[in-house]
């Protein structure tokens, strides 16, 4: 018995076969490579758009380490809405929550007022008014390129004070908008101070065209109404955030006077659970997109085995003669197998080095929103691996089940 | 050195078979240069390859050495192949797209240890083919081919070298060179088989056996070749062939 390394002799051999006929090897490996290919990229696009709605709701929502309060029950979905009707969440509410909930550090309430009508010297358009409590803008995190925030005295004073988005200021202001005055909704205010920009938001909108407000001057001279439309709660450990949910969540339906089985008038989401239900993006197209590639893993897989079977023919002549100069049995198998498997291995890496050189190139080029996802990337990698395994042996162990003598025989 | 008794060998169904060989017996001793003739079908290429341990008989034993041959597995009949015979065949069976230099290689993956260029170069040199070394097997002229692939079998240092119509794809004359080459290397010491239907080229053994559906018809010893190595029927070789073809 021979202790020679079989495997490592029909790596050298399957390398060398390889690189002499290169266009059969790459008609192997092409179907397989555009399997991992389109994997690659329908997921890039999927974890894409993942990471780019949770960007806009960064820039919407400001911090992460939060708790989001909005009237309207389960069945009300996302944020609050235009002409939103459902009165159901007070300041008091919210008060009564950051004195007896623990792990709230700090509140902010907002009330909205969609598509209010703005004049400036002649020009006009339509924006959105936060009335908002001063803190607003130190929980959010919001940069300033110019003035400063209104402060707890002008909201108290219900002073006619706002501040503006980046858009507003640079269209209606040319920029230097601190000390100017604004008309929203036939009410006046002096500007204080401008937002830095934030960009889109999940809708795609602009979230630098809002003036905002204090909470109190909206209540009392802009809306007349009590209810607000967003409570933001900055926890001071985020971690048990959902401790706090449910506590929030009880002391809430205590006050509403809600019992089982009613269900809430108001909702407590946290952001991550906001991007998780916005970040479904799991269109028909990519699911079948992304089923293409698997089909064409599994085509691929057949074409590697019709190939190498059409190769354990065609090359009786190179089967018989390598058994004849000492070939073992073994040896015929581990070749066309380690054939059939390099096939794979170098297919699916060519389609995963496109797919990510593509991700990358298009994220840059054309500001798509994509990402690699290397779980998935690495694991259609692996499946490609597992298709060259199986594809190569049953035709492997054709090559070498045949004697070398009837090799040799059909070869002259 | 060689010892094949009531070797039978059986092709086919059952209900149909095909005898290809019926109860040879044969003895080869070291150092002899044996012919195997007989017509197409006589089983000559089938008695050939029962000798290279290609082909298992379906009765009879086979003593190679002193060894018992009818019996070994796979991997043993591999490394027999291996280490003790050469193989030259009619169509010269090079790898395509790979140098002559790796041709003559190949056997030696197969070896416990793989032998240095310079182990193949020694041995093309002595068949006058070292020149070619880099040159592919479409490059080379069939002649030129079948000294890579006598080189290949000599690369091993078989004591057995197995040749089946070595001559039978190339001219008269290239023929004549390559049948010169294999009778400088049996006066080397080296045992040698062939295989051919063409009696001419046969003639050039020092011993004929003549199969005939798949039994020995003839087995006589050839006198006349002589030391001078020279067959004397070299001219005619050209009309033969002609004719032939």
């Amino acid at each position: 018995m021979r202790s020679r390394d079989v495997w490592g002799t029909a790596y050298r051999v399957a390398a060398r076969t390889l690189r002499r006929s290169k266009w059969r090897s790459i008609a192997m490996g092409l179907t397989l490579t555009i399997g991992v290919l389109a994997i690659t990229l329908t997921v890039a696009t999927g974890e894409g758009a993942r990471k780019g709605v949770e960007k806009s709701f960064r820039s919407m929502l400001g911090a992460f380490d939060v708790l989001l309060i909005q009237p309207g029950g389960p069945a009300m979905r996302g944020m609050a809405r235009p002409g939103s009707s459902v009165a159901t969440l007070t300041p008091d509410d919210i008060r009564a929550i950051s004195t007896q909930v623990p792990n709230v550090r700090d509140v902010s309430m907002a009330q909205t007022g969609f598509r209010a009508t703005l004049d400036v010297a002649g020009k006009s358009g339509t924006t959105t008014i936060f009335g908002v409590t001063p803190n607003w803008f130190a929980l959010r995190g919001d940069a300033f390129v110019a003035g400063m925030p209104f402060t707890n005295d002008d909201d108290n004073s219900m002073a006619r004070v706002a501040v503006v988005g980046a858009d507003i200021a640079r269209i209606y202001y040319g920029g230097d908008a601190v000390g100017q005055h604004i008309r929203v909704s036939g009410s006046d205010f002096q500007i204080v101070g401008v937002l830095a920009p934030h960009g889109a938001g999940p809708g795609g909108a602009s979230l630098d065209n809002v003036v905002d407000v204090p909470l109190e001057t909206t209540r009392r001279r802009v809306f007349n109404r009590d209810n607000i439309e967003l409570a933001t709660l900055k926890l001071a450990r985020p971690a048990d955030w959902a401790a706090t949910q449910a506590a929030v969540t009880t002391l809430l339906r205590e006050r509403h006077g809600i019992r089982p089985p009613t269900l809430d008038d108001f909702q407590v989401t946290s952001p991550e659970a906001l991007i998780t239900r916005y970040a479904k993006v799991d269109s028909t197209l990519r699911r079948a997109f992304f089923w293409v590639g698997f089909l064409a893993l599994a085509i691929g897989g057949v074409v590697v085995a019709s190939l190498m079977f059409t190769a354990a023919s065609t090359r009786r002549s190179e089967i018989g003669t390598r058994r004849a100069v000492g070939a073992t049995h073994g040896d015929i198998l581990a070749q066309f197998w380690m054939e059939a498997v390099m096939i794979a291995c170098l297919a699916g890496l060519t389609g995963a080095v496109l797919g990510v050189a593509l991700t990358q190139a298009g994220a840059r080029m054309m500001r798509i929103p994509l990402a690699v996802s290397w779980p998935v990337t690495i694991g259609a990698m692996a499946v490609t691996f597992g298709v060259g395994v199986l594809a190569g042996y049953f035709p492997a162990r054709r090559a070498a089940s045949e004697s070398p003598a009837s090799a040799l025989r059909t070869s002259v | 050195m060689i010892e094949l008794k009531n070797i039978r060998k059986v092709y086919g169904t059952a209900e149909r078979p095909v005898v290809a060989l019926d109860d040879v017996s044969v003895k080869i001793a070291a150092g002899e240069f044996v012919s195997i003739m007989g017509t197409s079908g006589s089983g000559k290429t089938t008695l050939l390859q029962v000798l290279g341990a290609l082909d298992a008989p379906t009765a009879g034993s086979y003593q190679l050495n002193g060894q018992r041959v009818d019996g070994l597995s796979d991997v043993e009949l591999s490394a027999l192949r291996n280490r003790t015979m050469g193989f030259v065949f009619q169509s010269f069976n090079l790898l395509s797209r790979t140098t002559a230099l790796e041709n003559v290689l190949m056997p030696s993956l197969y070896a416990d240890a793989a032998l240095p260029p310079a182990d193949a170069e020694e041995v093309m040199e002595r068949v006058g083919i070292l020149h070619r070394r880099t040159h592919f097997p479409s490059e080379m002229s069939g002649g030129e081919q079948q000294r890579v692939a006598i080189a290949r079998a000599l690369i091993m240092r078989p004591s057995l070298l197995l040749a089946d119509e070595p001559t039978g794809n190339l001219d008269a004359a290239t023929g004549e060179q390559i049948m010169s080459l294999l009778a400088e290397l049996h006066r080397g010491g080296l045992t040698i088989v062939l295989v051919t239907h063409d009696p001419l080229i046969g003639a050039r053994a020092g011993r004929h056996i003549t199969l005939r559906d798949g039994c020995i018809v003839r087995d006589e010893a050839h006198l006349s070749m002589g030391a001078t190595g020279r067959s004397p029927s070299t001219p005619a070789l050209h009309s033969t062939k002609e004719m032939i073809s």
